[in-house]
């Protein structure tokens, strides 16, 4: 067992460091500190605009970028929730609580680095966990079949609106909604196109890229449209990028629980960046001898949360790679584009392409002492283009899907196919519909139905198989669980409670 | 009978409409066995379930109470238009009028969707884009965009 880690780590630093590897690992992770920076851009419409420029490059540079891009945007979301009080990236909405107030108090450099610096250490510890733990469960997935993976699916879906905020009811409802516009097209069983509306760009479906830009794209430019907030930037007040030791003493600790609630968080399904650092904060409210400090500006407020969202957002990658089960939006992203290169997600990708898998595994560490460079010596540069007003700003954003969406297939119907889709997405926020859980039904629509099918045939049609096979059965079990657990009205109230800060 | 909930009476309605409408397409579709699946047996169930959610989150909304039902349901029209038009006229304009034509045009035109917008800022900032795009879409990543309009021979 240790030999052979060994070995593929070997490979995949062999992979990872190449010049090729090396220089888009750098493009990925500097892109996503710049997201992460700018409000108004997340890494879903990012890698849904770079998913065209990847179908030219070969499978494992192309994943290396978007992979960076995500993990990278951690990084750079913290800066923004710090130094403007307005989160970066959705996952460092509550640095803003502690985060800004250290800025304010003139500790904005122990902020800045602390967050760096956990992030870092984070970030490697998760490199490790998925180099370890994604083998055995890739060994456990070898033994599904279709009913197996239906349920399974169930169990994922079911997992992912139990962990997320807001209404359970209407999260369920979204995942049966993007099922349904996953089906959309050709059937490939039978050759009837379904819901085309006789249009013939939608045979091959509705196209991942212009469902995720009019979801999360631009339906966030026109709520950032509505009202415009006023932004205090404490770009003077950054000196010392350093921690006292007071601080240190007191960010260590909390920099480890942060870690490991994140790396947790980020293996579960509906799992990832902004469920843990919400989760990490309360955690280091519940622990903390003084909780009263928390608020208004404690250490461990910034850095238990910026440690939790990067071990989550690597952790994240293990459903992905191991059962081909994204766990969250930009999973859902990172399944279309290894689809696009020939790679079906799921347990073989170690052992078929053992390259892919390590190579990324590798480029993670690699990333991470790219990013501690990037936001630490260089954070002057950042801050910068803090000053850059939110009107230039989503002019662009537009004008980069539209060429994005476009480049997808040399298509301008799918161009337009974002405008319907943004109108729809405009409607979800307005509606209180939270979008990511359609895009993981949109992904998995024709993968449940396909070992639906599979199942049903191979068992004569009888449903019963669901509860015989006992790891489906199991599985069932464990979702109809989740959701029982979040019913009891003690459990709801502390599930509301978990996302209170936001407010 | 009285809303309670506005966000979600509007949710479910939403959800009750797509729903129905999936079924409605669903029974379009042969339907099969439970043994050999035909195209409209797994929309029917989705769709089936998606109305049945749409009508609950609906009865909900009449009978419990909400703290925050009210909804700011405030659509902003202009620049929704500005925003959705710009694209169009964007994917409209690039094969006859090339990439050049239609940023200057998505540029301009979606400024007016801020009311800070300035026209001045808005050409530079078209200008500059217009390089930065050219630079890394079409020399750099060698992507096949038409760059400029039609009746100019390249």
């Amino acid at each position: 067992m240790g030999i052979e880690l060994l070995n593929h780590l070997v490979l995949g630093f062999q992979t990872a460091l190449s010049l090729q590897n090396l220089l888009y690992c750098f493009v990925g992770v500097l892109l996503g500190t710049l997201i992460g920076v700018l409000p108004g851009l997340g890494p879903v419409p990012t890698i849904a605009m770079l998913l065209p420029i990847t179908y030219a490059l070969s499978p494992v540079p192309a994943l290396i970028m978007l992979a960076g891009i995500y993990y990278g945007a951690q990084y750079g979301g913290s800066t923004t929730s710090i130094l403007v009080n307005l989160p970066g990236e959705s996952s460092s909405i509550v640095t803003c609580l502690d985060g800004y107030q250290m800025a304010r108090n003139g500790r904005a450099g122990a902020a800045l680095a602390v967050s760096a610096l956990g992030s870092f250490f984070a970030g490697t510890f998760a490199t490790m966990v998925v180099a370890g733990f994604a083998p055995p469960l890739s060994d456990l997935a070898f033994q599904f079949g279709p009913t197996e993976y239906f349920s399974l699916m169930v169990l994922g879906l079911i997992g992912a609106v139990v962990l997320a905020h807001g209404s359970l009811i209407k999260a369920v409802a979204m995942i049966v909604l993007g099922l349904l516009f996953g089906l959309v097209g050709m059937d490939v069983n039978s050759g009837v196109a379904r819901y085309t509306l006789n249009v013939t760009e939608l045979l091959d479906g509705i196209n991942l890229v212009p469902l995720a830009m009019g979801l999360f794209a631009f339906s966030e430019i026109l709520a950032n449209l509505e009202h415009t907030r006023k932004r205090e930037v404490f770009t003077s007040k950054i000196k010392g990028l350093w921690l006292s030791r007071e601080e240190f003493k007191e960010s260590a600790p909390a920099v480890l629980r942060g870690t490991v609630v994140g790396s947790l968080l980020g293996v579960l399904p509906g799992g990832g960046a902004i469920l843990a650092s919400f989760a990490a904060y309360t955690v280091e409210k519940k622990v903390s001898r003084t909780p009263e400090r928390f608020g208004k500006g404690t250490i461990a407020g910034v850095a238990g949360p910026e440690s939790a969202n990067n071990a989550a957002a690597q952790t994240s990658f293990i459903p992905m790679l191991t059962l081909g089960i994204p766990s969250n939006a930009v999973m859902a992203l990172l399944v279309g584009a290894m689809t696009v290169h020939n790679i079906q997600p799921g347990p073989q990708v170690m052992t078929r392409n053992a390259e892919l898998f390590w190579g990324l595994v590798a480029s993670m560490w690699v990333g991470n002492l790219m990013l501690l460079v990037l936001n630490l010596p260089l954070i002057g540069m950042w801050v910068k283009l803090l000053a850059v007003p939110y009107r230039l700003l989503y002019t662009a954003i537009l004008l980069f899907c539209a060429i994005g969406v476009y480049t997808v297939q040399n298509n301008t119907v799918d161009v337009l196919l974002t405008i319907p889709l943004g109108i729809l997405g405009y409607l979800f926020l307005k509606l209180g519909c939270e979008p990511a859980p359609l895009m993981l039904g949109f992904i998995l629509g024709p993968m449940m139905e396909e070992n639906l099918r599979r199942a049903m045939l191979l068992s004569h049609g009888d449903p019963s198989v669901f509860i015989t096979s006992p790891l489906s059965a199991g599985m069932l079990l464990m979702a109809v669980v989740l959701l029982v657990i979040v019913l009891l009205p003690t459990v709801k109230k502390k599930r509301e409670v978990v996302f209170v800060e936001e407010e | 009978m009285k809303i309670k909930n506005f966000k979600d009476f509007y949710a479910g309605l939403m959800f009750t409409l797509f729903g129905t409408a999936f079924l409605w397409g669903a029974t379009r579709y042969s339907m099969g066995a439970a043994a050999k699946m035909g195209p409209g047996y797994f929309p029917l169930i989705l769709g089936g379930l998606l109305t049945l959610l749409g009508v609950i989150i609906l009865i909900q909304s009449l009978v419990v109470e909400a703290a925050d039902g009210e909804v700011g349901l405030l659509v902003i029209v202009k620049p929704a238009i500005l925003v959705f038009g710009s694209i169009a006229a964007f994917a409209l304009l690039l094969r006859p009028a090339g990439l050049v034509v239609a940023i200057f045009e998505i540029i301009l035109v979606s400024s007016f969707a801020s009311h800070e917008a300035r026209f001045k800022e808005s050409v530079i900032s078209a200008v500059v884009l217009c390089i930065v795009s050219l630079a890394i879409f079409v020399y750099g990543l060698k992507l096949q965009i038409p760059v400029w309009p039609a009746f100019i021979p390249q």
